[in-house]
């Protein structure tokens, strides 16, 4: 095996620095830099999200305080949740995961660097977007879930609902993107010998985390179109008589819960990392650590609502969903033992960044156990939406969440910038936020009876005593924060040279000169175990002999015996297949969301008897047809027939552009009989316009959208041949989908009536 | 803009030819540095300006809905502008 360590070392910033200067950013796609733009849109947003909380806890100081507005702790509320959810653990991590995931697989980049540039932009630029409405009037004041019909234009007169959900939607398009970027990266380029079983446990980690982005975010963005529709087009989803708000809240919460999951997966990665590097062992049940992630990602999707038993949702559910909360601290618990027991009995060094991760440890447990406390819906009734819930989620957020972002940062500063950060500053900078930390959120546990989200309290209540101690450990807390800006800026300019491994570390990316040079490596690494580089400094005593199980006979060098790499792929689908089965697998999730607000929606309906299903199924198998003549087309271009290739793809467009025609004739016919997306006779007649319309109107959309890439393949066809047919292959795969998904919507809208009689 | 960056001389890898044909692909045809035959540079991918432009026009496009539906025709626009600008890129390195 060639050598994978490197012997050079970089004395100044490398990449930090571009030669073309400061607008270099704004066209780089490499993956470093870009994670490292994340981490620095983060930051300045972290900076933002503090301040605003620092000033909730001044006003919550003393009793009776008017430092601000009711109005405008609303905002502050509600735009503190926003920023630091989506605008810094979120993209924290996947700034961490851009930046390390390719270089800990043994890539050069992430698979499709173009589209990462673009979700970091979109990311920056969402945040942005949402602040910008202090210019029109309000900042989202509904809080970071905007429960409808909060965000309808009668309780909301600005366009600071619009705000939220445009926005939302805007950087979950971002999130998605990335998500779907990291999959098919991890996916497809891992290097020779990095099989599933040899993965670092981060990529592990940041993989079960996308399929969380994926496939959670669709939720979200369905329920914030349907408020989009109701303020733009008076629609009657969440307002009105037939209004469900309940079903607003399920949809939000089956993003809201996994989203909760979203925000740790990668720092139990990083967990993971960092703990065996500094107890200089192994990760103690590799495969326990790793499928407990997985088991928590199945699960975190089948727990959303135990955040409404409050609503009265009945026995079975309330007993269904406490059931599943309570399990899903099990293989969560799993990891915190493994921790444990990969501490236990190691060397261990006590760097900021190990301090980091051990206080993780009890500061997470406090938080999950208060959080099974929540899955007894009895403790529920009586804590929810008061302070004892605060103090759980800081616990797991900050306390969880944000410490492990910190022993990131202190673990991977070094190899980021070729700079290690100051250990005194941060043995300071650990004390301040570790004691300020628990002096703000610990006292919230005694204030079970104190509601949140209210700007103030009376003098009566006797909160007052609770409420200054956790003011004064907020500033503690900004002190904290305060020396770590102070000790990234002094490291940065003198901190001490890193080299490229400073921690003596396992993983490839240490592999690497500190910074890393842009190629990352300059042959592709080989792995045989998940410690290649233990390998490398140990021939004596390599990994791969417990992991495959390898009898070394005696008096033989390991390196002789040594099995041969282990091939990763050939994989069936290209990258760019990939990512479009991926992205279809999102936009499914997106699609069910609509369909299940039709079923709901649907008891309301008096009669779909004006639906003509006879002449819409003679279009709807237009529109399967084409999905076929699709498939010839592609038979032909295998064949190198380019002509007949184009022949059946023009028939395919036409057959499709038929279907939508069709629609078109249809949407007409309702309208003049008086049905409009917020109009009709009846109120379930309106209902009916507003969600037929919807659910129909969005595929005809995407329907839309298809033909314009089959128009543009049409345009450019004589680029493709049965060699370089890919881009083909890769849109006729979203034809069929927007083809096939069809069947579902035509079955529940169409022919379900027919058996249950409206 | 979309100069490619192509490292020194210094550092030239190859990687294995089934490995090769596995990394040519449509979307990111240069990503990660698959070298076009044996022997060659590693090629990374190069910068462009297509990402920030799109990612800013759907912005653009999600203002129109907070201000004035006027506002999203320019995003409109720079958006068809952006994605052609992008297709282009990649259709040029396919080949």
């Amino acid at each position: 095996m060639a050598t994978l360590t490197t012997q050079e070392v970089y004395p100044r910033l490398g990449p930090l620095r571009s030669a073309d200067g400061f607008l270099s950013w704004l066209h780089t796609t490499d993956h470093k830099r870009i994670g490292i733009l994340y981490l620095v849109f983060s930051g300045f947003f972290f900076f933002i999200g503090g301040m605003e909380a620092l000033v909730m806890r001044l006003q919550l100081a003393v009793p009776d305080n008017h430092l601000v507005t009711a109005e405008v702790y609303d905002q502050l509320m509600t735009m503190h949740g926003l920023t630091m959810i989506f605008f810094v653990v979120m993209p924290v991590l996947i700034g961490f995961a851009n930046y390390f995931v390719p270089l800990q697989i043994g890539y050069r980049d992430m698979a499709f660097p173009r589209l990462n540039a673009m979700s970091v932009w979109l990311f920056l630029f969402s945040g942005l977007f949402m602040y910008f409405g202090v210019f029109e009037g309000s900042l989202p004041d509904v809080g970071w879930f905007g429960y409808a019909p909060l965000t309808e234009h009668p309780f909301d007169q600005t366009a600071s609902a619009t705000f939220w959900a445009a926005g939302l939607i805007l950087s979950g398009a971002g999130s998605i993107a990335t998500a779907l970027n990291l999959i098919v990266t991890i996916l497809a380029h891992r290097c020779p010998g990095m099989t599933f079983r040899k993965m670092p446990m981060f990529v592990w980690m940041v993989l079960v985390n996308q399929f969380l982005i994926i496939w959670a975010m669709p939720f979200l963005t369905g329920a914030a179109v349907m408020v989009l529709f109701d303020r733009f087009f008076g629609t009657h989803f969440f307002i009105g008589p037939k209004a469900n708000a309940i079903l607003y809240q399920h949809l939000f919460w089956s993003l809201g819960h996994p989203e909760v999951y979203i925000l740790i997966l990668p720092g139990f990665g990083m967990m993971s990392e960092i703990v065996p590097v500094f107890s200089r062992k192994p990760l103690f049940g590799y495969t326990f650590v790793a499928m407990s992630g997985v088991a928590i990602g199945f699960i975190s999707f089948i727990v959303w609502a135990h955040h409404m038993f409050t609503v009265g949702m009945g026995v079975v559910p309330d007993a269904f969903f406490a059931a599943t909360t309570a399990i899903i601290a099990i293989p969560t618990g799993v990891k915190i033992l493994n921790w444990l027991a990969t501490m236990w009995g190691g060397r261990i060094h006590w760097t900021t960044s190990m301090k980091y991760a051990a206080a993780f440890i009890p500061l997470f447990v406090i938080g999950g156990i208060s959080g099974v406390m929540f899955s007894y819906v009895p403790i529920d009734w009586q804590t929810h939406d008061t302070y004892f819930v605060v103090a759980h989620f800081h616990y797991v957020m900050f306390g969880g969440s944000m410490f492990l972002i910190l022993a990131g940062l202190y673990y991977w500063f070094p190899k980021m910038t070729g700079r290690m950060l100051d250990e005194r500053l941060g043995n300071l900078n650990f004390w301040l936020i570790f004691i300020g930390f628990n002096v703000t959120f610990f006292p919230m546990h005694f204030l079970p009876t104190m509601p949140r989200r209210v700007y103030t309290y009376t003098v009566g209540s006797g909160w007052g005593l609770m409420n200054m101690i956790s003011t004064i450990g907020s500033m503690i807390l900004f002190a904290g924060f305060l020396v770590l800006a102070w000790n990234i800026y002094v490291s940065l300019r003198n901190g001490k040279v890193a080299g490229p491994n400073p921690w003596n570390a396992f993983t490839l990316e240490w592999a690497t000169p500190s910074p890393p040079p842009a190629y990352n490596f300059a042959a592709i690494p080989e792995v045989r175990s998940r410690r290649p580089l233990w390998d490398e400094q140990h021939p004596e005593a390599p990994d791969w002999i417990h992991e495959d199980n390898v009898t070394i006979p005696a008096g033989v060098a390991p390196s002789t015996v040594a099995p041969p790499i282990q091939r990763v792929g050939p994989h069936k689908f290209k990258p760019s297949q990939q990512l479009m089965l991926f992205f279809i697998s999102s936009e499914f999730i997106f699609f069910c969301t609509l369909m299940v607000m039709y079923t709901v929606y649907s008891q309301y309906f008096t009669s779909t008897k004006q639906l003509n299903i006879g002449l819409t199924g003679i279009f709807s198998l237009c529109l399967w047809g084409s999905s076929i003549t699709m498939i010839v087309a592609e038979r032909f271009l295998k064949k190198d027939n380019r002509r007949m290739f184009v022949t059946w793809l023009v028939i395919t467009i036409i057959l499709g552009a038929i279907f939508l025609g069709g629609q078109g004739h249809e949407y007409y016919d309702l309208w003049s009989h008086g049905y409009g997306l917020s109009t009709g006779g009846s109120m379930g007649a309106k209902v009916f316009g507003t969600v037929f319309f919807v659910l129909t109107g969005f595929h005809g959309f995407h329907v839309a959208v298809g033909l314009v890439l089959l128009i543009i393949l049409l345009f450019m066809s004589k680029n493709w041949s049965a060699k370089k047919d890919l881009p083909v292959t890769v849109i006729s795969y979203y034809w069929h989908f927007v083809d096939w998904i069809w069947l579902l919507i035509f079955s529940l809208a169409y022919l379900r009536p027919l058996v249950t009689g409206h | 803009m979309s100069t490619e960056e192509r490292i020194g001389s210094s550092s030239v890898a190859t990687l294995p030819a089934e490995e090769e044909a596995e990394h040519q692909d449509v979307l990111e045809p240069e990503a990660g540095g698959a070298a076009h035959g044996a022997g060659h540079d590693i090629h990374l991918p190069p910068e462009s300006l297509w990402p920030i432009a799109l990612a800013f026009a759907i912005t653009i496009c999600a203002f129109g809905l907070v201000t004035n539906y006027l506002v999203s025709i320019p995003g409109l626009l720079l958006f068809v502008v952006a994605l052609r600008g992008w297709t282009q890129e990649l259709l040029r390195a396919w080949h």
